[in-house]
Protein backbone atom coordinates (compact mmCIF):
# COMPACT_ATOMS: atom_id res chain seq x y z
CA UNK A 1 0.00 0.00 0.00
CA UNK A 2 1.70 3.33 -1.17
CA UNK A 3 2.51 5.76 1.84
CA UNK A 4 0.05 7.80 0.98
CA UNK A 5 -2.88 6.20 1.17
CA UNK A 6 -1.93 4.64 4.62
CA UNK A 7 -1.38 8.42 6.24
CA UNK A 8 -4.76 9.13 4.87
CA UNK A 9 -6.69 5.86 6.44
CA UNK A 10 -4.72 6.37 9.60
CA UNK A 11 -4.89 10.26 9.55
CA UNK A 12 -8.88 10.54 10.47
CA UNK A 13 -8.23 7.39 13.53
CA UNK A 14 -5.37 9.38 14.88
CA UNK A 15 -6.80 12.71 14.72
CA UNK A 16 -9.57 11.52 16.96
CA UNK A 17 -7.17 9.66 18.99
CA UNK A 18 -5.34 13.28 19.72
CA UNK A 19 -8.84 14.73 19.91
CA UNK A 20 -10.28 12.31 22.70
CA UNK A 21 -6.72 11.14 24.33
CA UNK A 22 -5.83 12.95 28.12
CA UNK A 23 -3.17 12.80 30.43
CA UNK A 24 -3.21 11.51 34.70
CA UNK A 25 -0.23 13.19 36.52
CA UNK A 26 0.00 11.72 39.30
CA UNK A 27 1.95 12.72 42.35
CA UNK A 28 3.73 11.03 44.87
CA UNK A 29 5.62 12.31 47.70
CA UNK A 30 8.32 10.04 48.37
CA UNK A 31 10.59 11.34 51.30
CA UNK A 32 9.96 14.38 54.02
CA UNK A 33 7.01 15.17 51.70
CA UNK A 34 4.08 12.86 53.10
CA UNK A 35 5.35 13.67 56.50
CA UNK A 36 2.28 15.09 58.43
CA UNK A 37 2.32 18.94 59.18
CA UNK A 38 1.64 20.67 62.70
CA UNK A 39 1.77 23.59 61.61
CA UNK A 40 -0.99 25.58 59.97
CA UNK A 41 -0.15 28.22 57.09
CA UNK A 42 -2.54 29.93 57.44
CA UNK A 43 -1.85 31.71 60.55
CA UNK A 44 0.55 34.41 61.68
CA UNK A 45 3.70 32.35 62.47
CA UNK A 46 6.19 34.31 61.49
CA UNK A 47 4.98 37.41 63.13
CA UNK A 48 7.89 40.44 62.30
CA UNK A 49 10.34 37.84 60.73
CA UNK A 50 12.83 39.09 58.53
CA UNK A 51 13.34 36.04 55.58
CA UNK A 52 15.76 35.76 52.80
CA UNK A 53 14.62 33.75 50.20
CA UNK A 54 17.02 32.53 48.12
CA UNK A 55 16.56 30.22 44.91
CA UNK A 56 19.60 28.91 43.37
CA UNK A 57 19.02 28.24 39.58
CA UNK A 58 20.86 24.34 38.95
CA UNK A 59 20.86 21.78 35.61
CA UNK A 60 16.66 21.32 36.58
CA UNK A 61 15.38 24.74 37.31
CA UNK A 62 16.37 27.53 35.36
CA UNK A 63 16.28 31.07 36.84
CA UNK A 64 13.20 31.77 35.39
CA UNK A 65 11.36 28.77 37.35
CA UNK A 66 13.64 29.62 40.52
CA UNK A 67 12.11 33.33 40.69
CA UNK A 68 8.38 31.73 40.25
CA UNK A 69 9.34 29.08 43.34
CA UNK A 70 10.64 31.95 45.35
CA UNK A 71 7.21 34.55 44.30
CA UNK A 72 5.44 31.68 45.35
CA UNK A 73 7.23 30.95 48.77
CA UNK A 74 7.27 35.20 49.46
CA UNK A 75 3.29 34.91 49.03
CA UNK A 76 3.43 32.11 51.57
CA UNK A 77 5.43 33.20 54.00
CA UNK A 78 4.05 37.02 53.98
CA UNK A 79 0.62 35.53 54.61
CA UNK A 80 2.28 33.90 57.78
CA UNK A 81 3.52 37.72 58.83
CA UNK A 82 7.16 37.55 58.24
CA UNK A 83 8.70 40.32 55.77
CA UNK A 84 10.16 38.72 52.71
CA UNK A 85 13.39 39.48 50.50
CA UNK A 86 13.90 37.40 47.55
CA UNK A 87 17.39 36.73 46.02
CA UNK A 88 17.78 34.35 42.65
CA UNK A 89 21.42 35.00 40.96
CA UNK A 90 21.27 35.37 37.12
CA UNK A 91 17.24 36.45 37.59
CA UNK A 92 16.16 40.08 36.60
CA UNK A 93 14.17 41.24 39.72
CA UNK A 94 14.29 44.86 41.19
CA UNK A 95 17.70 45.06 43.54
CA UNK A 96 16.73 45.33 47.15
CA UNK A 97 15.89 48.28 48.94
CA UNK A 98 17.96 50.85 50.49
CA UNK A 99 18.64 50.08 54.21
CA UNK A 100 16.88 46.34 54.06
CA UNK A 101 16.95 45.29 57.30
CA UNK A 102 19.16 42.02 58.33
CA UNK A 103 17.52 38.25 57.97
CA UNK A 104 16.92 36.82 60.63
CA UNK A 105 16.63 33.56 58.88
CA UNK A 106 18.14 32.91 55.36
CA UNK A 107 16.60 29.98 52.98
CA UNK A 108 18.37 28.70 50.30
CA UNK A 109 16.02 26.06 48.02
CA UNK A 110 18.00 24.02 45.31
CA UNK A 111 15.88 21.57 42.74
CA UNK A 112 17.79 18.66 41.28
CA UNK A 113 16.36 15.83 38.82
CA UNK A 114 17.05 12.44 40.63
CA UNK A 115 15.48 10.33 37.55
CA UNK A 116 13.70 10.54 34.79
CA UNK A 117 12.12 7.98 32.33
CA UNK A 118 10.70 8.33 29.10
CA UNK A 119 10.43 4.93 27.02
CA UNK A 120 10.29 5.41 23.06
CA UNK A 121 8.53 1.51 22.96
CA UNK A 122 6.01 2.84 25.26
CA UNK A 123 5.28 5.93 23.00
CA UNK A 124 5.28 3.60 19.68
CA UNK A 125 2.98 1.11 21.39
CA UNK A 126 0.62 3.73 22.48
CA UNK A 127 0.49 5.41 19.03
CA UNK A 128 0.05 2.17 17.74
CA UNK A 129 -2.96 1.43 19.86
CA UNK A 130 -4.64 4.27 19.57
CA UNK A 131 -3.55 5.74 22.98
CA UNK A 132 -5.39 2.77 24.96
CA UNK A 133 -1.71 1.54 26.29
CA UNK A 134 -0.65 4.41 28.03
CA UNK A 135 2.41 6.11 27.36
CA UNK A 136 4.50 6.89 30.71
CA UNK A 137 6.80 9.16 31.33
CA UNK A 138 8.21 9.83 35.09
CA UNK A 139 10.26 12.66 36.91
CA UNK A 140 11.77 12.15 40.28
CA UNK A 141 13.15 15.30 42.19
CA UNK A 142 14.44 16.34 44.96
CA UNK A 143 14.13 19.69 46.60
CA UNK A 144 17.07 20.80 49.17
CA UNK A 145 16.44 22.95 51.66
CA UNK A 146 19.11 24.80 54.05
CA UNK A 147 17.93 27.05 56.81
CA UNK A 148 20.39 29.31 58.89
CA UNK A 149 20.38 32.95 60.54
CA UNK A 150 22.28 35.87 59.45
CA UNK A 151 25.38 34.79 60.29
CA UNK A 152 25.48 31.51 58.38
CA UNK A 153 24.95 29.28 61.23
CA UNK A 154 23.18 25.95 60.23
CA UNK A 155 19.58 25.82 61.69
CA UNK A 156 17.91 23.03 59.50
CA UNK A 157 18.51 21.22 56.05
CA UNK A 158 16.31 19.05 54.61
CA UNK A 159 15.71 16.94 51.32
CA UNK A 160 12.20 16.84 50.18
CA UNK A 161 11.64 14.23 47.18
CA UNK A 162 8.85 13.27 45.32
CA UNK A 163 8.01 11.80 41.74
CA UNK A 164 5.33 12.64 39.21
CA UNK A 165 4.26 9.83 36.71
CA UNK A 166 2.20 11.13 33.70
CA UNK A 167 -0.03 8.27 32.09
CA UNK A 168 -0.75 10.12 28.44
CA UNK A 169 -3.51 7.76 26.49
CA UNK A 170 -7.32 7.62 26.55
CA UNK A 171 -7.88 4.36 28.02
CA UNK A 172 -5.66 5.51 30.90
CA UNK A 173 -7.63 8.51 31.77
CA UNK A 174 -10.68 7.09 30.67
CA UNK A 175 -10.67 4.59 33.59
CA UNK A 176 -9.80 7.42 36.20
CA UNK A 177 -12.10 9.63 34.55
CA UNK A 178 -14.90 7.29 35.52
CA UNK A 179 -13.32 6.08 38.49
CA UNK A 180 -13.05 9.36 39.60
CA UNK A 181 -16.46 9.93 39.11
CA UNK A 182 -18.47 7.30 40.43
CA UNK A 183 -15.76 5.50 42.89
CA UNK A 184 -13.21 7.38 44.50
CA UNK A 185 -14.31 9.86 47.23
CA UNK A 186 -12.72 13.64 46.85
CA UNK A 187 -9.32 12.84 48.37
CA UNK A 188 -8.61 10.52 46.29
CA UNK A 189 -9.16 11.90 43.13
CA UNK A 190 -6.54 11.46 40.46
CA UNK A 191 -7.56 13.18 38.02
CA UNK A 192 -7.23 17.18 36.73
CA UNK A 193 -5.12 19.06 38.74
CA UNK A 194 -5.54 16.59 41.60
CA UNK A 195 -1.38 16.31 41.48
CA UNK A 196 -0.70 19.79 41.88
CA UNK A 197 -3.17 20.67 44.66
CA UNK A 198 -1.71 17.42 46.66
CA UNK A 199 2.36 18.59 45.46
CA UNK A 200 1.74 22.13 47.16
CA UNK A 201 -0.01 21.08 50.01
CA UNK A 202 2.48 19.03 50.84
CA UNK A 203 5.54 21.50 49.81
CA UNK A 204 4.56 24.41 51.37
CA UNK A 205 3.47 22.62 54.81
CA UNK A 206 6.68 20.78 54.99
CA UNK A 207 8.21 24.56 54.32
CA UNK A 208 6.17 26.20 56.82
CA UNK A 209 7.15 23.73 59.58
CA UNK A 210 11.05 23.34 58.51
CA UNK A 211 11.25 27.20 59.11
CA UNK A 212 9.46 27.36 61.90
CA UNK A 213 11.71 24.48 63.65
CA UNK A 214 14.87 26.64 62.76
CA UNK A 215 12.72 29.60 64.04
CA UNK A 216 12.62 27.95 67.18
CA UNK A 217 15.90 26.58 66.84
CA UNK A 218 17.39 30.12 66.72
CA UNK A 219 15.53 31.37 69.53
CA UNK A 220 16.26 28.62 72.37
CA UNK A 221 19.93 28.84 71.10
CA UNK A 222 20.31 32.29 71.25
CA UNK A 223 18.49 32.05 75.10
CA UNK A 224 15.26 33.63 73.74
CA UNK A 225 16.27 36.71 73.15
CA UNK A 226 13.15 37.65 70.75
CA UNK A 227 9.62 37.14 71.25
CA UNK A 228 7.52 34.46 68.61
CA UNK A 229 4.29 34.39 68.14
CA UNK A 230 2.58 33.09 71.20
CA UNK A 231 -1.21 33.73 70.03
CA UNK A 232 -1.20 32.72 66.49
CA UNK A 233 -4.06 34.48 64.74
CA UNK A 234 -5.73 33.40 61.74
CA UNK A 235 -4.45 36.24 58.56
CA UNK A 236 -5.99 34.14 55.89
CA UNK A 237 -9.13 32.25 55.11
CA UNK A 238 -9.81 30.31 58.41
CA UNK A 239 -11.15 27.43 56.36
CA UNK A 240 -8.18 25.04 57.49
CA UNK A 241 -5.77 22.56 54.63
CA UNK A 242 -6.60 19.02 55.23
CA UNK A 243 -3.88 17.35 57.23
CA UNK A 244 -2.87 21.00 58.80
CA UNK A 245 -4.83 21.50 61.88
CA UNK A 246 -3.75 23.90 64.22
CA UNK A 247 -3.06 22.91 67.82
CA UNK A 248 -1.83 26.30 69.25
CA UNK A 249 -3.63 26.57 72.66
CA UNK A 250 -3.29 22.75 73.93
CA UNK A 251 0.12 23.50 74.93
CA UNK A 252 0.94 24.49 78.85
CA UNK A 253 3.93 25.05 81.06
CA UNK A 254 6.16 21.87 81.10
CA UNK A 255 6.24 22.12 84.71
CA UNK A 256 2.36 22.43 85.25
CA UNK A 257 1.95 19.37 82.99
CA UNK A 258 0.09 16.68 84.54
CA UNK A 259 2.19 13.99 86.04
CA UNK A 260 4.80 16.53 87.27
CA UNK A 261 3.61 16.71 90.51
CA UNK A 262 6.10 15.60 93.13
CA UNK A 263 5.88 12.36 94.68
CA UNK B 1 -6.41 -19.31 22.99
CA UNK B 2 -5.18 -17.68 19.36
CA UNK B 3 -2.51 -14.78 19.37
CA UNK B 4 -4.84 -11.89 18.76
CA UNK B 5 -6.64 -12.89 21.74
CA UNK B 6 -3.60 -13.28 24.42
CA UNK B 7 -2.35 -10.10 23.04
CA UNK B 8 -5.24 -8.31 23.82
CA UNK B 9 -5.42 -9.83 27.19
CA UNK B 10 -2.08 -8.63 27.99
CA UNK B 11 -2.60 -5.71 26.92
CA UNK B 12 -5.59 -5.13 28.78
CA UNK B 13 -3.42 -6.12 31.57
CA UNK B 14 -1.17 -3.75 31.35
CA UNK B 15 -3.59 -1.49 30.41
CA UNK B 16 -5.56 -2.10 33.29
CA UNK B 17 -2.75 -2.04 35.74
CA UNK B 18 -0.73 0.89 34.88
CA UNK B 19 2.92 0.44 35.26
CA UNK B 20 3.66 -3.14 37.24
CA UNK B 21 4.97 -2.70 41.20
CA UNK B 22 4.99 1.02 40.98
CA UNK B 23 4.05 2.43 44.70
CA UNK B 24 2.37 5.70 42.90
CA UNK B 25 -1.11 5.99 43.25
CA UNK B 26 -3.44 4.57 40.62
CA UNK B 27 -6.18 2.16 39.02
CA UNK B 28 -5.58 -0.55 41.55
CA UNK B 29 -4.04 1.68 45.17
CA UNK B 30 -5.15 4.52 46.82
CA UNK B 31 -3.19 7.88 47.79
CA UNK B 32 -3.07 7.11 51.24
CA UNK B 33 -1.41 3.64 50.51
CA UNK B 34 1.51 5.76 48.56
CA UNK B 35 1.37 8.08 51.57
CA UNK B 36 1.98 5.54 53.96
CA UNK B 37 4.96 4.80 52.46
CA UNK B 38 8.48 6.00 52.94
CA UNK B 39 10.20 5.64 49.46
CA UNK B 40 13.92 5.76 48.17
CA UNK B 41 15.63 5.57 44.92
CA UNK B 42 18.49 3.81 44.64
CA UNK B 43 20.78 2.18 42.15
CA UNK B 44 20.07 -1.61 40.73
CA UNK B 45 23.11 -3.04 42.15
CA UNK B 46 22.31 -1.43 45.32
CA UNK B 47 18.58 -2.60 45.32
CA UNK B 48 20.12 -6.62 44.41
CA UNK B 49 22.84 -6.25 47.74
CA UNK B 50 19.54 -5.12 49.59
CA UNK B 51 16.69 -7.53 47.74
CA UNK B 52 19.24 -10.25 45.56
CA UNK B 53 16.07 -12.03 45.55
CA UNK B 54 13.60 -9.81 44.08
CA UNK B 55 16.14 -7.35 41.61
CA UNK B 56 18.57 -9.65 39.63
CA UNK B 57 22.21 -8.37 39.49
CA UNK B 58 23.77 -6.19 36.99
CA UNK B 59 24.64 -7.88 33.85
CA UNK B 60 28.19 -8.90 33.50
CA UNK B 61 28.88 -7.13 30.40
CA UNK B 62 26.73 -3.90 31.35
CA UNK B 63 23.90 -2.69 30.25
CA UNK B 64 22.87 0.46 27.86
CA UNK B 65 20.28 1.80 30.00
CA UNK B 66 20.42 3.12 33.65
CA UNK B 67 18.14 1.28 35.67
CA UNK B 68 17.47 1.79 39.04
CA UNK B 69 14.90 0.82 41.65
CA UNK B 70 12.72 2.36 43.93
CA UNK B 71 12.55 0.84 47.78
CA UNK B 72 9.53 1.67 49.67
CA UNK B 73 8.71 0.70 53.39
CA UNK B 74 5.44 0.64 55.01
CA UNK B 75 5.27 2.68 58.13
CA UNK B 76 4.47 1.25 60.97
CA UNK B 77 0.91 3.14 62.03
CA UNK B 78 -1.59 3.61 59.86
CA UNK B 79 -2.39 6.91 58.75
CA UNK B 80 -4.79 8.69 61.39
CA UNK B 81 -3.69 6.37 64.23
CA UNK B 82 -1.66 8.85 65.70
CA UNK B 83 -1.45 12.76 66.43
CA UNK B 84 0.23 14.14 63.40
CA UNK B 85 3.18 15.86 66.05
CA UNK B 86 3.38 12.38 68.13
CA UNK B 87 3.53 10.52 64.00
CA UNK B 88 6.34 13.41 63.23
CA UNK B 89 8.38 12.74 66.80
CA UNK B 90 7.90 8.87 66.76
CA UNK B 91 9.05 8.21 63.67
CA UNK B 92 12.28 9.85 63.64
CA UNK B 93 12.70 9.50 67.52
CA UNK B 94 15.80 7.12 67.02
CA UNK B 95 17.93 10.10 64.82
CA UNK B 96 16.65 12.80 66.68
CA UNK B 97 17.81 11.32 70.18
CA UNK B 98 20.82 9.82 69.17
CA UNK B 99 21.88 13.73 67.58
CA UNK B 100 20.95 14.91 71.34
CA UNK B 101 22.72 11.96 73.45
CA UNK B 102 26.01 12.49 71.18
CA UNK B 103 25.64 16.30 72.05
CA UNK B 104 24.86 16.24 75.37
CA UNK B 105 27.57 12.93 76.55
CA UNK B 106 30.55 14.85 75.13
CA UNK B 107 29.67 17.83 77.36
CA UNK B 108 29.77 15.81 80.88
CA UNK B 109 32.53 13.75 82.15
CA UNK B 110 32.89 10.18 81.52
CA UNK B 111 31.62 9.12 85.21
CA UNK B 112 28.42 11.07 85.40
CA UNK B 113 25.21 9.72 85.95
CA UNK B 114 22.63 10.23 83.71
CA UNK B 115 19.16 11.00 84.53
CA UNK B 116 16.81 12.12 81.22
CA UNK B 117 13.01 13.18 81.45
CA UNK B 118 11.22 14.27 78.67
CA UNK B 119 8.71 17.73 78.75
CA UNK B 120 5.22 16.49 76.49
CA UNK B 121 1.98 16.97 76.58
CA UNK B 122 1.14 13.60 75.96
CA UNK B 123 2.78 11.52 79.03
CA UNK B 124 2.84 8.46 76.95
CA UNK B 125 4.51 9.96 73.86
CA UNK B 126 6.88 11.87 76.51
CA UNK B 127 7.43 8.40 78.63
CA UNK B 128 8.64 6.95 75.22
CA UNK B 129 10.83 9.89 74.50
CA UNK B 130 12.84 9.58 77.77
CA UNK B 131 13.30 6.06 77.25
CA UNK B 132 14.51 6.07 73.77
CA UNK B 133 16.94 8.65 75.37
CA UNK B 134 18.34 5.98 78.45
CA UNK B 135 18.80 3.36 76.08
CA UNK B 136 20.65 5.48 73.91
CA UNK B 137 23.15 7.05 76.50
CA UNK B 138 23.22 3.70 78.14
CA UNK B 139 24.47 2.22 74.55
CA UNK B 140 27.56 4.81 74.08
CA UNK B 141 28.57 2.95 77.73
CA UNK B 142 27.07 6.00 80.06
CA UNK B 143 25.82 5.27 83.40
CA UNK B 144 22.06 5.96 83.17
CA UNK B 145 19.82 6.12 86.40
CA UNK B 146 16.17 5.44 86.22
CA UNK B 147 15.16 8.14 89.15
CA UNK B 148 13.81 11.36 87.44
CA UNK B 149 14.43 14.23 89.82
CA UNK B 150 11.34 15.36 91.27
CA UNK B 151 11.07 19.12 92.94
CA UNK B 152 9.07 20.11 95.82
CA UNK B 153 5.61 21.55 95.65
CA UNK B 154 6.13 24.93 96.27
CA UNK B 155 9.09 25.02 93.54
CA UNK B 156 6.90 23.24 90.70
CA UNK B 157 3.98 26.30 91.75
CA UNK B 158 6.72 29.03 90.81
CA UNK B 159 7.84 27.04 87.57
CA UNK B 160 4.85 26.41 86.41
CA UNK B 161 4.28 30.31 85.94
CA UNK B 162 7.36 31.27 84.09
CA UNK B 163 7.96 30.65 80.32
CA UNK B 164 10.38 28.30 79.36
CA UNK B 165 13.33 30.02 78.59
CA UNK B 166 13.30 30.84 82.79
CA UNK B 167 11.79 27.82 83.60
CA UNK B 168 14.66 25.11 82.84
CA UNK B 169 17.76 26.77 84.59
CA UNK B 170 15.66 27.64 87.51
CA UNK B 171 14.70 24.38 87.68
CA UNK B 172 18.40 23.46 87.24
CA UNK B 173 19.57 25.95 89.99
CA UNK B 174 16.55 24.13 92.55
CA UNK B 175 17.73 20.65 91.56
CA UNK B 176 21.07 21.29 92.58
CA UNK B 177 20.46 23.32 95.55
CA UNK B 178 17.90 20.84 96.85
CA UNK B 179 20.23 18.07 96.38
CA UNK B 180 18.21 15.94 94.16
CA UNK B 181 20.94 16.01 91.53
CA UNK B 182 24.79 15.22 92.78
CA UNK B 183 28.03 17.06 91.17
CA UNK B 184 28.05 13.72 89.63
CA UNK B 185 25.02 13.61 88.44
CA UNK B 186 23.67 15.30 84.67
CA UNK B 187 20.35 15.65 83.96
CA UNK B 188 19.08 15.58 80.30
CA UNK B 189 15.44 17.07 79.37
CA UNK B 190 14.32 16.43 76.17
CA UNK B 191 11.06 18.88 75.34
CA UNK B 192 8.40 20.56 72.54
CA UNK B 193 8.00 24.43 73.62
CA UNK B 194 5.64 25.16 70.80
CA UNK B 195 2.73 23.58 69.81
CA UNK B 196 3.47 24.43 66.77
CA UNK B 197 6.91 22.41 66.47
CA UNK B 198 7.59 18.42 65.26
CA UNK B 199 11.30 19.08 66.59
CA UNK B 200 12.57 18.16 70.09
CA UNK B 201 14.22 20.32 71.96
CA UNK B 202 16.99 19.57 74.42
CA UNK B 203 18.97 20.95 77.48
CA UNK B 204 21.53 19.67 79.80
CA UNK B 205 21.73 20.49 83.68
CA UNK B 206 25.40 20.02 85.10
CA UNK B 207 26.04 21.50 88.69
CA UNK B 208 23.18 23.85 88.71
CA UNK B 209 23.57 24.71 85.17
CA UNK B 210 21.47 25.08 82.58
CA UNK B 211 22.81 24.65 78.79
CA UNK B 212 20.51 24.36 75.81
CA UNK B 213 21.83 21.82 73.35
CA UNK B 214 19.59 22.47 70.12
Amino acid sequence: MPLRKLVQRLAVPLALAWALTGCVTIYQPLVTLQRPAVINPEYNNFDGLQLLLRCLPTDYTDSGDSEILCQNLRTLFTNQGATVQVEVPEAELPPAEEGTARPDLVIELTSKQLHSENSALLWVLCYASLTLIPAVTEATFAQDVVLRDADGFLLGSESLQGRFVRYFGLGYWGINALMDLIVRPKEEKLTGAAAKTDFSRDFYGQLSQLAFHARMRQLVLRGFEAPIAASPKPTLNPAALPGLAPSPTEFTNPFAAPGRAPK
Amino acid sequence: MTGATRLSAALLATLASGCAYDPAPGITQTKAYSRNLECDRVSQAHAHELYPGKVPDLPPRGSYSNIDALVCTTRLAEPGERAARDEVILTSLRQTVGQITRLASALAPDQTTWHVDAFYPQPTVAQKISVAARIDLAERGHQVSDRVPVLAAGDIAVLARLSAAKAYPLACRRYFAEKVLAENDAFLGLMIIDARETDLHAGICLRGEWKWLR
